[in-house]
Protein backbone atom coordinates (compact mmCIF):
# COMPACT_ATOMS: atom_id res chain seq x y z
CA UNK A 1 0.00 0.00 0.00
CA UNK A 2 1.54 3.33 -1.08
CA UNK A 3 1.54 6.66 0.69
CA UNK A 4 -1.85 8.39 0.43
CA UNK A 5 -0.40 11.87 0.67
CA UNK A 6 3.12 13.03 -0.12
CA UNK A 7 3.49 16.48 1.52
CA UNK A 8 4.54 18.44 -1.58
CA UNK A 9 4.98 22.17 -0.96
CA UNK A 10 2.98 24.78 -2.88
CA UNK A 11 5.98 25.38 -5.15
CA UNK A 12 6.38 21.66 -5.88
CA UNK A 13 2.68 21.27 -6.63
CA UNK A 14 2.91 24.28 -8.91
CA UNK A 15 5.79 22.58 -10.79
CA UNK A 16 3.63 19.46 -11.19
CA UNK A 17 0.75 21.58 -12.47
CA UNK A 18 3.00 23.39 -14.98
CA UNK A 19 4.52 20.07 -16.08
CA UNK A 20 1.01 18.77 -16.79
CA UNK A 21 0.14 21.91 -18.74
CA UNK A 22 3.19 21.74 -21.01
CA UNK A 23 2.70 17.99 -21.50
CA UNK A 24 -0.84 18.68 -22.67
CA UNK A 25 0.44 21.33 -25.12
CA UNK A 26 3.00 18.88 -26.58
CA UNK A 27 0.28 16.20 -26.77
CA UNK A 28 -1.99 18.56 -28.75
CA UNK A 29 0.90 19.35 -31.13
CA UNK A 30 1.41 15.58 -31.54
CA UNK A 31 -2.28 15.09 -32.37
CA UNK A 32 -2.17 17.92 -34.96
CA UNK A 33 1.01 16.42 -36.43
CA UNK A 34 -0.67 13.01 -36.56
CA UNK A 35 -3.69 14.47 -38.38
CA UNK A 36 -1.36 16.07 -40.96
CA UNK A 37 0.55 12.78 -41.27
CA UNK A 38 -2.71 10.92 -41.85
CA UNK A 39 -3.67 13.41 -44.57
CA UNK A 40 -0.20 13.12 -46.14
CA UNK A 41 -0.27 9.33 -46.05
CA UNK A 42 -3.72 9.28 -47.71
CA UNK A 43 -2.43 11.54 -50.52
CA UNK A 44 0.72 9.44 -50.91
CA UNK A 45 -1.26 6.17 -50.99
CA UNK A 46 -3.70 7.63 -53.54
CA UNK A 47 -0.78 8.87 -55.65
CA UNK A 48 0.86 5.47 -55.29
CA UNK A 49 -2.28 3.67 -56.45
CA UNK A 50 -2.53 5.93 -59.52
CA UNK A 51 1.19 5.53 -60.26
CA UNK A 52 1.13 1.75 -59.82
CA UNK A 53 -1.54 1.54 -62.53
CA UNK A 54 0.59 3.55 -64.97
CA UNK A 55 1.66 1.89 -68.17
CA UNK A 56 5.31 2.94 -67.96
CA UNK A 57 7.82 1.12 -65.75
CA UNK A 58 9.01 4.44 -64.28
CA UNK A 59 5.47 5.45 -63.32
CA UNK A 60 4.83 2.07 -61.66
CA UNK A 61 8.12 2.33 -59.74
CA UNK A 62 7.25 5.82 -58.55
CA UNK A 63 3.81 4.58 -57.52
CA UNK A 64 5.26 1.79 -55.39
CA UNK A 65 7.73 4.24 -53.81
CA UNK A 66 4.91 6.66 -52.98
CA UNK A 67 2.84 3.84 -51.47
CA UNK A 68 5.77 2.74 -49.28
CA UNK A 69 6.30 6.36 -48.17
CA UNK A 70 2.58 6.62 -47.43
CA UNK A 71 2.78 3.59 -45.13
CA UNK A 72 5.86 5.04 -43.36
CA UNK A 73 4.13 8.43 -42.86
CA UNK A 74 1.03 6.61 -41.58
CA UNK A 75 3.16 4.71 -39.04
CA UNK A 76 4.84 7.97 -37.98
CA UNK A 77 1.38 9.45 -37.42
CA UNK A 78 0.46 6.42 -35.30
CA UNK A 79 3.57 6.92 -33.16
CA UNK A 80 2.66 10.60 -32.70
CA UNK A 81 -0.86 9.67 -31.57
CA UNK A 82 0.49 7.06 -29.14
CA UNK A 83 2.99 9.51 -27.65
CA UNK A 84 0.24 12.12 -27.35
CA UNK A 85 -2.04 9.66 -25.53
CA UNK A 86 0.82 8.72 -23.16
CA UNK A 87 1.40 12.40 -22.36
CA UNK A 88 -2.30 13.05 -21.72
CA UNK A 89 -2.48 10.02 -19.41
CA UNK A 90 0.71 11.04 -17.54
CA UNK A 91 -0.68 14.56 -17.18
CA UNK A 92 -3.89 13.15 -15.69
CA UNK A 93 -1.88 11.19 -13.12
CA UNK A 94 0.25 14.21 -12.14
CA UNK A 95 -2.87 16.41 -11.90
CA UNK A 96 -4.39 13.80 -9.57
CA UNK A 97 -1.32 14.11 -7.30
CA UNK A 98 -1.98 17.85 -7.06
CA UNK A 99 -5.77 17.83 -6.78
CA UNK A 100 -6.34 14.77 -4.56
CA UNK A 101 -4.75 13.39 -1.39
CA UNK A 102 -5.86 9.78 -1.37
CA UNK A 103 -3.27 7.95 -3.51
CA UNK A 104 -0.36 10.30 -4.35
CA UNK A 105 2.22 7.53 -4.61
CA UNK A 106 0.05 5.39 -6.89
CA UNK A 107 -0.71 8.39 -9.14
CA UNK A 108 2.99 9.31 -9.35
CA UNK A 109 3.86 5.74 -10.28
CA UNK A 110 1.15 5.68 -12.96
CA UNK A 111 2.54 8.92 -14.43
CA UNK A 112 6.09 7.59 -14.44
CA UNK A 113 4.93 4.39 -16.14
CA UNK A 114 3.52 6.41 -19.05
CA UNK A 115 6.61 8.65 -19.21
CA UNK A 116 8.84 5.56 -19.29
CA UNK A 117 7.19 4.37 -22.52
CA UNK A 118 7.26 7.95 -23.90
CA UNK A 119 11.03 8.20 -23.32
CA UNK A 120 11.60 4.69 -24.72
CA UNK A 121 10.02 5.85 -28.01
CA UNK A 122 12.04 9.09 -27.85
CA UNK A 123 15.27 7.09 -27.43
CA UNK A 124 14.48 4.81 -30.40
CA UNK A 125 13.54 7.78 -32.61
CA UNK A 126 16.62 9.69 -31.39
CA UNK A 127 18.95 6.82 -32.31
CA UNK A 128 17.32 6.52 -35.75
CA UNK A 129 17.65 10.29 -36.29
CA UNK A 130 21.25 10.28 -35.15
CA UNK A 131 22.11 7.42 -37.53
CA UNK A 132 20.33 9.21 -40.39
CA UNK A 133 22.07 12.55 -39.76
CA UNK A 134 25.49 10.95 -39.36
CA UNK A 135 24.90 8.97 -42.56
CA UNK A 136 24.05 12.19 -44.41
CA UNK A 137 27.27 13.86 -43.23
CA UNK A 138 29.36 10.81 -44.15
CA UNK A 139 27.70 10.68 -47.58
CA UNK A 140 28.42 14.41 -48.10
CA UNK A 141 32.08 13.96 -47.15
CA UNK A 142 32.51 10.76 -49.18
CA UNK A 143 30.81 12.39 -52.15
CA UNK A 144 33.47 15.13 -52.11
CA UNK A 145 36.41 12.68 -52.11
CA UNK B 1 1.64 27.68 3.99
CA UNK B 2 2.86 24.12 4.18
CA UNK B 3 5.20 23.52 7.15
CA UNK B 4 5.37 19.72 6.83
CA UNK B 5 8.81 18.17 6.54
CA UNK B 6 9.57 16.55 3.16
CA UNK B 7 9.53 12.76 3.28
CA UNK B 8 12.98 11.20 3.52
CA UNK B 9 11.77 7.79 2.41
CA UNK B 10 8.72 7.27 0.24
CA UNK B 11 7.92 3.54 0.56
CA UNK B 12 8.00 2.60 -3.13
CA UNK B 13 7.73 -1.16 -3.66
CA UNK B 14 10.08 -3.15 -5.89
CA UNK B 15 7.99 -2.80 -9.07
CA UNK B 16 7.61 0.96 -8.54
CA UNK B 17 11.35 1.36 -7.91
CA UNK B 18 12.12 -0.65 -11.03
CA UNK B 19 9.67 1.52 -13.00
CA UNK B 20 11.34 4.75 -11.78
CA UNK B 21 14.84 3.33 -12.38
CA UNK B 22 13.98 2.37 -15.98
CA UNK B 23 12.46 5.78 -16.65
CA UNK B 24 15.52 7.49 -15.15
CA UNK B 25 17.87 5.41 -17.32
CA UNK B 26 15.83 6.19 -20.43
CA UNK B 27 15.90 9.91 -19.56
CA UNK B 28 19.70 9.82 -19.23
CA UNK B 29 20.08 7.91 -22.53
CA UNK B 30 17.69 10.37 -24.23
CA UNK B 31 19.77 13.23 -22.81
CA UNK B 32 23.02 11.79 -24.15
CA UNK B 33 21.42 11.21 -27.57
CA UNK B 34 20.10 14.80 -27.58
CA UNK B 35 23.59 16.18 -26.83
CA UNK B 36 25.11 13.93 -29.52
CA UNK B 37 22.47 15.24 -31.95
CA UNK B 38 23.61 18.78 -31.13
CA UNK B 39 27.21 17.85 -31.92
CA UNK B 40 26.18 16.11 -35.16
CA UNK B 41 24.04 19.15 -36.09
CA UNK B 42 27.02 21.50 -35.73
CA UNK B 43 29.26 19.06 -37.61
CA UNK B 44 26.65 18.89 -40.37
CA UNK B 45 26.54 22.68 -40.68
CA UNK B 46 30.35 22.91 -40.79
CA UNK B 47 30.59 20.11 -43.39
CA UNK B 48 27.81 21.79 -45.40
CA UNK B 49 29.79 25.06 -45.51
CA UNK B 50 33.04 23.23 -46.34
CA UNK B 51 31.47 21.13 -49.09
CA UNK B 52 29.56 23.98 -50.77
CA UNK B 53 31.79 27.05 -50.25
CA UNK B 54 30.15 28.94 -53.12
CA UNK B 55 27.11 29.97 -51.06
CA UNK B 56 26.34 33.60 -50.24
CA UNK B 57 27.87 34.91 -46.99
CA UNK B 58 24.44 35.68 -45.53
CA UNK B 59 23.18 32.17 -46.31
CA UNK B 60 26.24 30.58 -44.70
CA UNK B 61 25.93 32.80 -41.61
CA UNK B 62 22.20 32.02 -41.38
CA UNK B 63 22.81 28.26 -41.58
CA UNK B 64 25.55 28.44 -38.94
CA UNK B 65 23.38 30.60 -36.64
CA UNK B 66 20.46 28.17 -37.02
CA UNK B 67 22.71 25.20 -36.29
CA UNK B 68 24.22 26.91 -33.23
CA UNK B 69 20.82 27.91 -31.81
CA UNK B 70 19.48 24.39 -32.41
CA UNK B 71 22.57 22.91 -30.77
CA UNK B 72 22.22 25.24 -27.77
CA UNK B 73 18.58 24.20 -27.28
CA UNK B 74 19.50 20.52 -27.68
CA UNK B 75 22.33 20.95 -25.18
CA UNK B 76 19.95 22.47 -22.60
CA UNK B 77 17.40 19.70 -23.18
CA UNK B 78 20.10 17.03 -22.89
CA UNK B 79 21.55 18.47 -19.67
CA UNK B 80 18.07 18.78 -18.06
CA UNK B 81 17.22 15.20 -19.07
CA UNK B 82 20.47 13.89 -17.56
CA UNK B 83 20.12 15.93 -14.34
CA UNK B 84 16.46 14.88 -14.00
CA UNK B 85 17.30 11.24 -14.70
CA UNK B 86 20.04 11.31 -12.06
CA UNK B 87 17.62 12.83 -9.51
CA UNK B 88 15.12 10.01 -10.14
CA UNK B 89 17.99 7.49 -9.87
CA UNK B 90 18.79 8.90 -6.41
CA UNK B 91 15.15 8.31 -5.38
CA UNK B 92 15.73 4.63 -6.15
CA UNK B 93 19.27 4.27 -4.82
CA UNK B 94 19.04 6.28 -1.57
CA UNK B 95 16.52 6.82 1.20
CA UNK B 96 17.79 10.09 2.62
CA UNK B 97 15.71 12.68 0.74
CA UNK B 98 13.30 10.94 -1.64
CA UNK B 99 10.83 13.81 -1.88
CA UNK B 100 13.55 16.41 -2.54
CA UNK B 101 15.06 14.24 -5.30
CA UNK B 102 11.60 13.61 -6.74
CA UNK B 103 10.90 17.35 -6.80
CA UNK B 104 14.27 18.01 -8.51
CA UNK B 105 13.51 15.40 -11.18
CA UNK B 106 10.03 16.79 -11.78
CA UNK B 107 11.43 20.34 -12.05
CA UNK B 108 13.89 19.20 -14.74
CA UNK B 109 11.07 17.38 -16.56
CA UNK B 110 9.02 20.60 -16.45
CA UNK B 111 11.98 22.50 -17.95
CA UNK B 112 12.32 19.90 -20.73
CA UNK B 113 8.66 20.06 -21.75
CA UNK B 114 8.62 23.87 -21.35
CA UNK B 115 11.61 24.32 -23.69
CA UNK B 116 10.16 21.83 -26.20
CA UNK B 117 6.91 23.82 -26.19
CA UNK B 118 8.74 27.15 -26.62
CA UNK B 119 10.70 25.69 -29.56
CA UNK B 120 7.47 24.47 -31.17
CA UNK B 121 5.85 27.91 -30.69
CA UNK B 122 8.96 29.61 -32.17
CA UNK B 123 8.92 27.21 -35.14
CA UNK B 124 5.22 27.96 -35.79
CA UNK B 125 5.91 31.74 -35.55
CA UNK B 126 8.87 31.38 -37.94
CA UNK B 127 6.74 29.49 -40.47
CA UNK B 128 4.00 32.16 -40.20
CA UNK B 129 6.52 35.02 -40.65
CA UNK B 130 8.10 33.27 -43.66
CA UNK B 131 4.67 32.60 -45.19
CA UNK B 132 3.61 36.25 -44.73
CA UNK B 133 6.95 37.52 -46.07
CA UNK B 134 6.67 35.14 -49.04
CA UNK B 135 3.13 36.27 -49.80
CA UNK B 136 4.13 39.95 -49.51
CA UNK B 137 7.13 39.37 -51.80
CA UNK B 138 4.96 37.53 -54.33
CA UNK B 139 2.42 40.38 -54.19
CA UNK B 140 5.11 43.00 -54.80
CA UNK B 141 6.73 41.17 -57.68
CA UNK B 142 3.42 40.30 -59.38
CA UNK B 143 2.60 42.54 -62.37
CA UNK B 144 0.08 45.27 -61.50
CA UNK B 145 -3.31 45.62 -63.19
CA UNK B 146 -3.11 47.01 -66.68
CA UNK B 147 -5.49 49.85 -67.49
Amino acid sequence: MGVARIPFTQAEESVLGQLGGWMLFIAIVHFIGAALALLGSCLLLAGGAIGAGAASELGAGMGIMMAVMGVIVFLAGGILVYQGILLVQARGSFQAVVTTDHADQAHLNAGFQKLKIFFLIEVVLGVLGLIGNTGQIVALVVGQL
Amino acid sequence: MNHEQPMNEIPFDQSELSNIATMATLMIVAGVITILSAVVGIAGAVVGVAVAPGGAMGEVAGNMCGALLGALASLALGVWLIVGGNAFKRVVQTDEADQTHLATGLRQLRNVFLLKSVLIILAICLVCVLAIAGAAFAGMSAPGPSY
